[in-house]
Formats: structure tokens, sequence, C-alpha cells
């Protein structure tokens, strides 16, 4: 054995991490230019952490997602806020996980929380009837601010209702805090203090109800800052807009991003639909008109033909753009 | 002529924090194309270390070794070199051809000439039969036979065996023995390691006694019984391992 | 190169002799298939976990055969003394260092062919046909194996198989997690720190440049530039290790 040519050997391995220590500076650059970059994050579950130490950041994910599926099957809906958060962290680019998730806050747990109404409602009544007479005569402001709440729900949702947009949501929960104030006072009646509570109760299911639309709506919104360059979270966050908070400026909005990319047929009828329901019929025509040619044309047909000839698509919807006169 | 030579070559080992072990101190001899040149000595004398120093396995603390007048490390000398190890263990997986093939291909042979060589050594070594075993299924003795057999594939110049008996019987010790006679004749240098006195006794021209690392003595048997006053190999042997210890009060022990 | 060649071919076939291989293939083809059986899911996050599982079996088990075989390559042949007589042949030991990386990447390569060759009759049975992101990915994982193996073979030559073993998995979880300590270190004002965190990072081979499935399987598209520029990187970081392991192997005692 040389022992130069051999210590030769090792200076020229050890002179290679010049080129190496370089290489990796130009990796590291295309690594964020190419948004390659992953995300640690230390799970309290061993497994998960253990997976996520050895590169198997999607694996981790799928289980968490796998268990945020279990929780939505059982029906504990709140539990699967925390895994929403950290599936979506550990993969953002997982597009699914966004939209199912925005999906589960802005209808599924809406739903689960409007659910209590009814229930407020049945022991309200029950509660109001056991009263003595004095008492239900006291009691006849909260019955009204029951029955007001009741009908501030009814605004929320339901296609002609005005619904959940934006310009709207300050002023519903300014009501929404009067009657908070209005029942605090009532409640220090002790003769009628059952019934209040009840009543407070159901004043907090708009609340919640608009809650959870709003973190629906803030989880597609926030999905959409690492997916920009698809036209997926825009439809979800049109279309949750659109049919949920009736919010059709903001549904007109995000459609027309959605459109830029490339996207299936429906966003392009969902958007002209949006036009017309935010008063921009022009639009929505021009929209349809563009839609002559596609798997829509059937409707795209009908819709030209319905707006040019009674300038809306259906008669309820000329209703809803007041082109009717009541 | 010198076809190998070593100069006060010398391997120590450390094993340790300040511990070391001299296996082989100062050997200087040499080895004469065309003989038959025993290596002897008891368990520890270095006769394995020497030997691996040899064909470079192990590279000596001090000393110089000249194979056919070249640097020992160079690569196109082992080309002229076939080795036995004792106790030899080869990939199991492979059959005898293979093994053949295998070490044939190193030595940069023509398949075809490694094909004509497989038919003739497995014929010399009495392993025909066993061509399409593995072997992973031989015996002792049938992985001694295709070791000699490893080790003659390249047609070497050089030979060197250590304890290529081990494990034989009696009938095979004298194939062995017989081979090598043969292969001498036909202009093979063999350098034989042994415990056999007896083997040394019947086939070796010259012979070295190694003990403890030191060389004893080196020369032709005839010529060390008379210098020993010995009457045979084992008697020489003894006295020259006797006349060492006397002489140095040594207790260094060698390794193998 | 001829011979290293020889030596190469030798250790892939006893490789493939061995049991621990085919036990090893078996339950990853195991584990991919596995995946198949979450059609509970919504078809897009079958396709997703499918991806997820196949990449990662590929990975997990491709790293334990290629530091298995690594750690046998020179272990083996000097338990079993067959290094003596390979040694006496004439090759250098040069030859036997690449010989035995060249034999255990084609073991690696072949396992994963194998591997792959399953996941990708997983996705045309789902009717998604893989696309050249998933080769890329593929690719890249099988060069991160290789240069385990390279690394896990230079060790082989200095360093025992206990030692070699832990510290082969050591690195693999290190060299995962480097870029984020990187990451730590660079918020740090300790200029000492901030020096080391540097060393550290040039040093310890960095197998998250390699980790790209992650980002594959939620459609990121990796360009060839990128894939040039890793692949070159794991070709200097194995030449790296086999230079050192031929340093420390030429002056081994064996």
């Amino acid at each position: 054995m040389n022992r130069k040519k051999n210590r030769i050997i090792l200076f020229i391995a050890i002179f290679l991490y010049i080129p190496l220590g370089l290489l990796q500076v130009s990796i590291d650059y295309l690594r964020k230019a190419e948004d390659l970059e992953g995300r640690m994050l230390l799970m309290p579950g061993q497994v998960a952490g253990s997976l996520v130490l050895g590169g198997f950041r999607g694996i981790a994910a799928d289980l968490l997602w796998l268990n945020v599926e279990d929780f939505w099957h059982k029906g504990q809906h709140y539990k699967m806020l925390p895994l929403l958060d950290s599936v979506s962290w550990l993969q953002p680019q997982y597009i699914t996980v966004w939209a199912i998730g925005g999906w589960h806050m802005a209808y599924n747990i809406f739903a689960n929380v409007s659910g209590n109404a009814a229930k407020f409602e049945k022991q309200l009544d029950e509660k109001f009837q056991g009263l003595s007479k004095e008492a239900q005569k006291k009691a006849q402001p909260v019955m009204k601010i029951a029955r007001d709440i009741m009908d501030l729900r009814e605004d929320l949702q339901g296609y002609d209702a005005p619904g959940m947009a934006e310009d709207r949501i300050p002023s519903i929960l300014a009501r929404l805090d009067g009657y908070d104030a209005a029942l605090a006072k009532l409640h220090k009646n002790p003769d009628i203090q059952p019934v209040v509570e009840i009543a407070q109760s159901l004043a907090s299911v708009p609340r919640e109800e608009l809650f959870w639309y709003r973190k629906g709506i803030e989880f597609l919104k926030k999905g959409l800052t690492y997916n920009r360059e698809k036209y997926d979270l825009y439809f979800e966050l049109g279309w949750t807009y659109y049919h949920k908070g009736m919010d059709y400026a903001n549904a007109a909005r995000y459609l027309e991003r959605a459109v830029k990319f490339p996207h299936p047929d429906y966003v392009d009828s969902v958007l002209a639909h949006a036009y017309e329901l935010n008063g921009e019929v022009d639009k929505a025509l021009a929209q349809w008109e563009k839609q002559l040619n596609t798997g829509f044309s059937s409707v795209a047909e009908r819709a030209v033909h319905a707006i040019k000839k009674d300038g809306a698509f259906t008669p309820k919807r000329r209703r809803k753009l007041g082109l009717d006169p009541e | 002529m010198a076809i190998l030579e070593t100069k006060d070559l010398t391997k120590i080992y450390t094993l340790g924090k300040n511990r070391t072990v001299t296996a082989l101190n100062k050997v200087s001899m040499s080895v004469e194309e065309g003989e038959i040149f025993g290596i002897l000595g008891p368990n520890g004398s270095g006769k394995t270390t020497c030997l691996k120093l040899l064909l470079g396995i192990v590279f000596p603390t001090d000393g110089s070794i000249t194979i056919m007048g070249k640097d020992q490390y160079s690569v196109d000398i082992k080309k002229n070199i076939g080795f036995l190890p004792e106790n030899p263990y080869y990939y199991d997986y492979l059959t005898g051809p293979e093994i053949l093939k295998f070490y044939g291909r190193l030595f940069e042979m023509p398949d075809s000439l490694i094909a004509k060589r497989t038919d003739e050594l497995l014929e010399l070594v009495n392993l025909q039969d066993a061509r399409n075993l593995s072997l992973k299924h031989y015996s002792k003795g049938m992985l001694e036979r295709i070791g000699l057999a490893a080790s003659l594939v390249n047609d070497p110049r050089i030979l060197i065996l250590d304890e290529p008996t081990t494990g034989l019987d009696p009938i095979g010790c004298k194939e062995t023995r017989d081979l090598l006679i043969r292969l001498n004749k036909a202009g093979k240098t063999v350098l034989l390691s042994s415990h056999f006195l007896s083997e040394v006794e019947r086939v070796c021209s010259r012979i070295v006694i190694f003990h403890k690392g030191n060389l004893l003595t080196t020369g032709t048997l005839r010529n060390l019984l008379e210098e020993y006053q010995a009457e045979n190999l084992e008697d020489l042997f003894v006295k020259a391992i006797e006349k060492f210890d006397r002489e140095t009060g040594s207790i260094d022990k060698g390794v193998e | 190169m001829k011979k290293s060649w020889i030596i190469a071919m030798n250790t892939f076939n006893e490789s493939l002799r061995k049991k621990t291989f085919y036990i090893l293939l078996v339950v990853a083809l195991v584990v991919i298939g596995a995946s198949r059986f979450f059609s509970f899911l919504a078809v897009e996050d079958e396709l997703k976990m499918i991806k997820d599982v196949s990449f990662s079996t590929i990975e997990f088990f491709g790293a334990l055969i290629a530091i298995f075989t690594a750690l046998a390559a020179v272990s083996t042949e000097m338990e079993k003394r067959t290094i003596y007589t390979l040694l006496s042949k004439p090759i250098t030991r040069n030859n036997f260092i690449i010989g035995k990386l060249i034999g255990q990447s084609l073991i690696i390569l072949l396992n994963v062919i194998l591997m792959s060759i399953f996941f990708v009759a997983l996705l045309l049975i789902k009717k998604s046909p893989p696309d050249l992101q998933t080769f890329k990915t593929i690719f890249l994982i099988y060069l991160s194996l290789v240069l385990m193996g390279s690394i896990t073979l230079a060790v082989a030559t200095f360093a025992t198989d206990a030692f070699n073993l832990i510290f082969s998995f050591f690195l693999y979880i290190v060299g995962h997690l480097i870029t984020y300590g990187k990451a730590l270190l660079e918020r740090t004002e300790n200029v000492v720190l901030k020096g080391l965190g540097e060393m550290l990072y040039t040093i310890i081979p960095n197998y998250e440049n390699f980790n790209i499935k992650d980002k594959i399987v939620v459609g990121v598209d990796v360009t060839w530039k990128y894939i040039g520029q890793t692949t070159l990187y794991g070709i200097i970081y194995i030449t790296i290790a086999i230079l050192i392991g031929i340093h420390f192997f030429n002056k081994r005692e064996v």
C-alpha cells in the first residue's frame, strides 16, 4: 500500500465537501423556489412523531386524516378540528384537507349547531307553559326575543333569505348583542330566570352558526394561500359563499378566479348563477353564452333564452332579484 | 535465482494501550525458483503471518519483500501466484466450476480457457462428480481440494499453501503430496506451510523453521540435520527451538 | 473496472441467495398491497394513501436492504475469510470496495424495481397511471438508498457491525432532520454554534434533498433542474463515502 497515495485519496474525499457544500446552497434555494420544503411538527402521538422524523410526513398526514374521517362518522365533529390543522400543516398542498375541512365547518358543524335551536325552542315553550300566569306576563319580552332570534335565523339561510353576506354580518352580530343585553337584563327577575336561560341558549345558536360558517370560510382562505395556482379552493370558497352564505358578491369574486385555471365546466355555470344573483345580469348572460359549446350547452341555451326574454334564469329568480312586483 | 526474497521482514501488531505483539521479527529468507520450500514452526510462530505478508493481505511494519524482482504490492505479481489458505472457505452458494470461473475471471482469463482449466482441475483434485454441488454441501476434505484447484486455476509460477492437508485422510494427504511433486517437476515453486513434519520431510527441498516470530534456521534438510546433529526432522525441530529458547530466554509469543 | 464488476456480480448473486432479501421484499409487497384496502376513503384519498404508503415502503425497506447488504459486504468476507483468497488475487483493494458498492447498488435497484412494479400495477388497477413525477420520486429514493449503502460500506471498513448499524440508522434520522436543525441554529446569535451548524449541515448527508414524495402526492411538480442537482449531490457524496472507505480499507489488516 502506498501511504502517500492513500493520503491523497483522503484529501480528495475531504476536498469534495467544498463543491458539495456549494451545491447544497443551490439545492436549498431550489427547494424554496419550487416549494419542496417540508414541515416538521412534533406530534403528541409517538407513531406520527417518528414517522415525521423519518421523513414520512405523507403517511403521518394520512393516518391523521383517517382519524378525521373516523371522528366525522362518529359525529365527534369538534375532535376533527385539531387534526385538520395538523394534516393541513403537514401537507399544505393536500387540497382535499382544506376542501373537506371547510365543508365540515361551514356545513356539518353548522348543521349540528342548528339542530339545537329546535330543541331550545321546545324547551322554552314547555318552560313558559309551566310558569304562573303572572310570570308568563313578565316572560312575554323573553318570548318576543326568542321569536326575533328565530326570525333572524331564518334570514341566515334559505334560498330567499338575505343570507350571511359579509356586509350583513356586523349588523347581525349587533342584533345578537342587543338580544344578549336584553336577556341579561331580564335575567335579573328571579320569576322568569329559567325561561331567560333557555332563551340565552337559543340566542347562542345563530352566533355559533355564524361562527362556524365564517370559520369554514377562513379555513378555505388559508388553504388558498398554499394553493393559488389551482381552481379547486377558489371554487370551494365561491361555492360556500354562494350556497351557504348567499354572499353572491364574494361568490362571483372567487369563482372569477377559479375559471382562470383549468377547471371543470360546472364552475362556469356556478359563476353565471352567482353573477345573476349578484345583480350582474349582463355578465351572467355573457358567461352563459361562453358555455353554449360545452357540456352545459343545454342549460346554457335555456339560460340565455330566459335571461334575454324575462331578465332572469327562472321566475323564482326574477322575484328574488326584485324584477316582479310583490 | 531467488524468486522470492524477504529482508528484515517485521510485523508488530498493536493490541491496545502500549501492548504490542511481534508476530515476525526481522525475517530474512529467500526461496529459489523451482524448489518446494517448507515453512515449519509451532502454533503462533508466525508462519501464517509470513504468508499473509507475502500476499499483501497484511502490511509489514518494517523490512521488504521482493517477488520475481518486484515490489509485492504490484497487482501483476499476483497473476503468478496461487494461494490456498488454511481452512479455506468460499462463497457457499457457488458450485466448484462457478468458484473457479469467478477466480479465473479475476485473473483476466478468457472464459474458454477457464472452462478448459476447470475440467482439468476438477479431474486433478477428483471432484468431477461434485460438479453441480454447491460448496455449502462440501465436506472439509472437498473444500481443501476445491481450494487447491482454485489456487491452480491461473497456472501460477508460485504456489503458496497454508496447511494444505488439514482435514484430508491419509490417501488424500498422499495424493496432495504427489500432486505437489508433480507441479514442482512442471516448474512451479511451492511454499508449503505445515504442521505435518513427515509431509515436509518427504516433499521439501529446503525448509525454514519459525519460532515466536523469529527465523531459527533455514537450509536443506540434510545440512540442517548435520548442523543440529539431529536424527530426523522432528528431532531437528525440537533442538532448534530449544537452542533458540536457551540463547534468548525470550518469553514473547508470536502470533499466527 | 472490469474486476470491480466481477466482484460486483458476485456480491449481487450472493445477496440474491440470501433469505433476508426475499423476506424483506415480501413484507414490503404486503404493505404496499395493504394500502389498497382503504377503499372506504374517497377515490382521490385512496390514491394518495396508495402513493404515500408505496413510496414510504420502497424507501424504508430499501433502506433496510441497503444497510444490511453493506454491513455484510465487508464483515461477512472477513468472518468467512473469503477475503484472504480474494485479496491474494490480482485485484486492488479499490476493486474490492468499488465492486461491493456496485453489487449492493444492483441489489437495491432490483428491490426498488420489484416494489415499483407492484406499486404501478396498483395504480393501473385504480385507473390512475403513474406520471413522470412518480418515476422521478422513485429515482431519487433509489439514489438516496445507494448513498445510504455507500456510507454504511465506508464505515464497515473500520468499525464493528454493531456500531455501524446504529450509526447508519442514526444518520438516516439526522439526515432528515438536519434542515430543521440548521433553520433553528440560524436564529441563534452565537457565532460558534452557527458555524458548527453550517459545518454539520455540509458534512451530514442531507436525505431531505431526495425526499420529494410528500410533495409529489399532492401534485407539486419537481423540475429536471432540481433532479439534476440532487443527482449530482448524490454522486459527489457517494464518491466521498467510497473514497473514505477505500482509504480505510487500504490501511486495514485483514
